[in-house]
């Protein structure tokens, strides 16, 4: 009997393929990231019922999809792509996807990462800020910011190359300060 | 991680809701007629594979069938029909009058061989082949008549 919970991120796809148990490999793989695609798609939707929605048409993707899966890219950012065009889907139907403006795109540099302050009171503040932002730059922000995902694994989730998301996350984090300087 | 979701009211997850996400997820894939004890898609690996052997066997199979089929041998005698109708066809009319020739040469040639043949002893009986004949034969045999006298042979002691 195999112990599911030892089992890495990346070896569950083969698990799921193989088992005669699908659905235990599948509670496996729900179980393990139904807070992270939760949290990820209710950032981008902001409210809870969109969000819940989301994640639910995220799972049911990833059981459809599982068998196809070729292993071409990391396992939990397969999940994340899938979450975050599902979340889109919704906004997109309610029409409040912006996506990016050619100029974002064009400054790119060496960007350091700059260190936003974090006490609790700044931080209902910066997801004031967060919220200001064009739709595609939060995304960007959130999966840098709060899931701490590298700029390939973002460039996976997004379908949008590094030196882009770096200019996007520039310009979000210039926007942010800029919002929080007013409000402080 | 920086997940502080847990401590923000603006994102918090209702009381209770990842407890039962597992069931409410499974409801609405039944609902949606999601088949939740296999996944819908055979492993793409192997899906394609075994159509892909079927397809090619059936090929291969018809690919034999076919060289079979072309390599039967036909009937010899339509060979030869054909061969002798298009001879036929594709001859002038002076090609057949020439082989018309021939055939009549070689026609005189056998009765030529066959007259020059000694008469068999057997008497005119052995080439007559009526009952009638055959008894006039026999009658003529009992005279001491034998074939092939001439008439004057026969009767030249008669004075009419």
């Amino acid at each position: 009997m195999i112990e599911l919970k030892s089992i890495p991120d990346d070896q569950l796809p083969e698990l799921f393929l193989s088992s005669l148990n699908k659905q235990s490999v599948f509670s496996e793989i729900v179980n393990r990231y139904k807070e992270k695609v939760y949290f990820h798609v209710r950032r981008i939707l902001e409210n809870h019922e969109d969000a819940d929605d989301a994640a639910q048409l995220t799972f049911i993707k990833v059981w459809q999809n599982l068998p196809a899966f070729r292993g071409n890219s990391r396992f939990y950012t397969w999940i994340y792509r899938i979450a975050t065009n599902e979340a889109l889907n919704i906004l997109r139907k309610n029409r409040k996807w912006e996506p990016f403006e050619e100029g974002e795109l064009n400054e790119y540099a060496a960007i350091s990462e700059p260190a936003l302050p974090r006490s609790a009171e700044i931080e209902n503040r910066l997801y004031e800020a967060i919220e200001t932002l064009p739709k595609k730059q939060q995304l960007v922000f959130n999966l840098r910011y709060f899931e701490e995902f590298s700029y390939e694994d973002i460039a996976e989730i997004t379908g949008t190359s590094v030196g882009a998301l770096k200019a996007s996350y520039f310009h979000a984090v210039k926007k942010i300060e800029q919002q929080l300087t007013k409000t402080l | 991680m920086k997940n502080n979701n847990k401590n923000n009211e603006r994102h918090k997850a209702p009381e209770g809701y990842f407890d039962s996400f597992n069931e409410r997820l499974l409801e609405r894939m039944r609902s949606e007629g999601i088949d939740t004890q296999s996944s819908a898609k055979s492993p793409l690996r192997i899906s394609w594979l075994k159509p892909a052997i079927a397809a090619a066997s059936v090929i291969t199979i018809a690919v034999i069938a076919l060289l079979l089929w072309n390599r039967k041998p036909s009937n010899p005698g339509n060979e030869i029909v054909k061969t002798n109708t298009v001879k036929a066809d594709s001859l002038s009319k002076q090609e057949i009058a020439s082989v018309q020739e021939t055939n009549q040469n070689q026609l005189i040639s056998i009765i030529d061989e066959e007259l020059s043949e000694p008469e068999p002893k057997s008497p005119i009986i052995q080439t007559s082949h009526s009952p009638e004949e055959q008894a006039l034969e026999k009658e003529l045999e009992e005279l001491g008549l034998t074939g092939g006298e001439s008439g004057e042979e026969l009767f030249g002691d008669l004075e009419i």
